[in-house]
């Protein structure tokens, strides 16, 4: 606070200094005037043993003593506050905040679907929430999981979720299957663990040729059959073609940039911003959402959304040929490796580029070695057709 | 030839004997000024005059007075004084009181 001291300023310094009271910023204004600061305490023990030589008065003050006696007859904002407290006190018994985390395969959007199903929203009373019911309808609602917990902090609920494990593929020996080429290629490698190998390393195989038979003859019980089981590697050829168009078209952003406020009060939300609602031309929209939060982190049912929008014009762009090119060779080479999967090897590759028609096209041949074996159940007709040829073999 | 000692209070020549710093001695006043823009004053009594172009400050046995402009008490204790300002002239005068 800022006091001033009218007469004798210097007994007043020593008197401070005798009660061992700190001031600073003593500045004399004229003759009988000096002004100082101290603070309110201080000021209290100054004015109640001062004696005549000089006189005090407060001339501003800062802090809560000198707020309150500002506003004491204000009952509106002490009504105020207290109200503003209570919404307070009051929204922290709800939602305002859900998450889902720990999901992979099950998506986020059919988690919360089935929490609303279960009267659990953004608002909902967190003390009405039943923690048991809840776990035990969503893992009925939603098979996928394996657990479920809802854990609240404040206004913040998180549901956590583990998903079950798909169950590993069983491998039925007794199933008759044969094993055909996926790709057409020529053999590189023949390993077959079960059934009757038709082909030999070098031959030519085209796609959908059954490599490995499941019947296996028998002079003395005829044609049985079996799980066929082998590992069939083949030289294949790939010719795979991109293309990019040389001229492309890019964002000029104009530098007009516009920006629209908007409050939430829970589920609704109020423009802040009347005027010119409606954006024409291209533009960028980025919108921003900033929640009120207590110190603790509790989510309160507020917010304030900012939406920019950036105006841009849309251009036409010339492409550096060689960048395109090499993009093109990138795309090229990762669709090969996704079409010969993890065991797949490049043996060699050449790219070839031409410019048609304002268009860069990338042309790929390469050489593979990968595994093209495929199980594949035996067909009715083919087991008829056994069935039958033992038969006759018989009569 | 006048003694070292002459015109010293007990104190002060005890110090002297032991060839101490007199300031050391209980009850001096001690001024330190650095460049010409602040005052420090250690074992004052007190403020005898303040305005922004001189202040009076009384000393043990001498009242200093201190001339200059913009002259301002930056903080002071029983002990201690710092004054900031641009300061002129700083004097030493007998005690007035």
């Amino acid at each position: 606070m800022r006091v001033r001291i009218e007469g004798d300023g210097e007994a007043c310094l020593n008197l401070c200094t005798q009660l061992n009271l700190r001031f600073s910023d003593v500045r004399r204004l004229d003759a009988y005037t000096v002004e100082m600061s101290m603070q309110y305490p201080n000021y209290r023990k100054l004015h109640a043993l001062h004696d005549g030589r000089f006189s005090l008065k407060i001339v501003r003050g800062w802090g809560t003593p000198f707020l309150l006696r500002r506003i004491k007859r204000r009952w509106g904002l002490f009504a105020g506050g207290l109200f503003c407290l209570v919404i307070v006190w009051c929204s922290s018994f709800y939602i305002w905040e859900l998450e889902v985390s720990g999901n992979e395969t099950v998506s986020q959007g059919e988690i919360l679907r089935a929490l609303d199903e279960l009267g659990v929203e953004i608002g909902t009373n967190r003390l009405l929430v039943n923690q048991e019911y809840l776990s035990n309808e969503m893992l009925q609602k939603i098979p996928e999981l394996s657990w479920f917990a809802l854990n609240i902090s404040g206004s913040r609920a998180v549901a956590q979720v583990q998903e079950c494990e798909a169950e590993p593929k069983m491998l039925d020996a007794l199933l008759p299957t044969s094993v055909y080429a996926e790709k057409s290629g020529v053999l590189t490698k023949v390993t077959v663990l079960n059934g009757t190998g038709l082909f030999k390393v070098g031959d030519a195989v085209s796609e959908g040729e059954i490599l490995v038979s499941g019947r296996m003859d028998s002079l003395s019980t005829g044609a049985r059959y079996v799980h066929s089981i082998a590992e069939i590697y083949a030289e294949t050829q790939y010719d795979l073609e991109a293309e990019i168009p040389l001229e492309t078209v890019t964002k000029s952003y104009t530098g007009a940039n516009r920006e629209k406020y908007a409050l939430i009060l829970g589920d609704a939300r109020l423009n802040l911003c009347f005027m010119g609602r409606n954006q024409t031309g291209s533009y960028d929209k980025i919108t921003t959402i900033n929640k009120l939060r207590l110190w603790d982190g509790t989510a309160l049912p507020i917010g304030l959304v900012k939406e920019t929008y950036q105006a841009y014009e849309p251009i036409c762009a010339a492409v550096d040929p060689e960048a395109a090119e090499k993009l093109l060779q990138e795309r090229l080479a990762q669709q090969l490796e996704r079409e010969i999967g993890e065991g797949g090897e490049i043996r060699s590759a050449s790219f070839h580029a031409l410019t048609e028609e304002g268009l860069l096209r990338v042309q790929m041949h390469a050489v593979c070695v990968e595994e093209i074996g495929v199980e594949r159940e035996m067909t009715t007709k083919e087991l008829a057709e056994a069935k039958q040829e033992n038969q006759t073999k018989e009569e | 030839m006048k003694k070292r000692t002459e015109g010293l209070s007990v104190p002060e020549r005890v110090s002297a004997c032991f060839d101490l710093p007199i300031e050391t001695a209980v009850g001096i006043t001690r001024v330190t000024i650095a460049g010409n823009h602040r005052v420090h004053v250690e074992n004052h009594k007190g403020i005898a005059e303040y305005g922004d172009q001189h202040i009076v400050i009384h000393g043990s046995r001498q009242d200093i007075v201190i001339c200059g402009r913009d002259l301002r008490l930056r903080s002071m204790s029983n002990y201690e004084l710092v004054i900031l300002g641009n300061v002129q002239t700083l004097e030493l005068k007998p005690d007035g009181r």
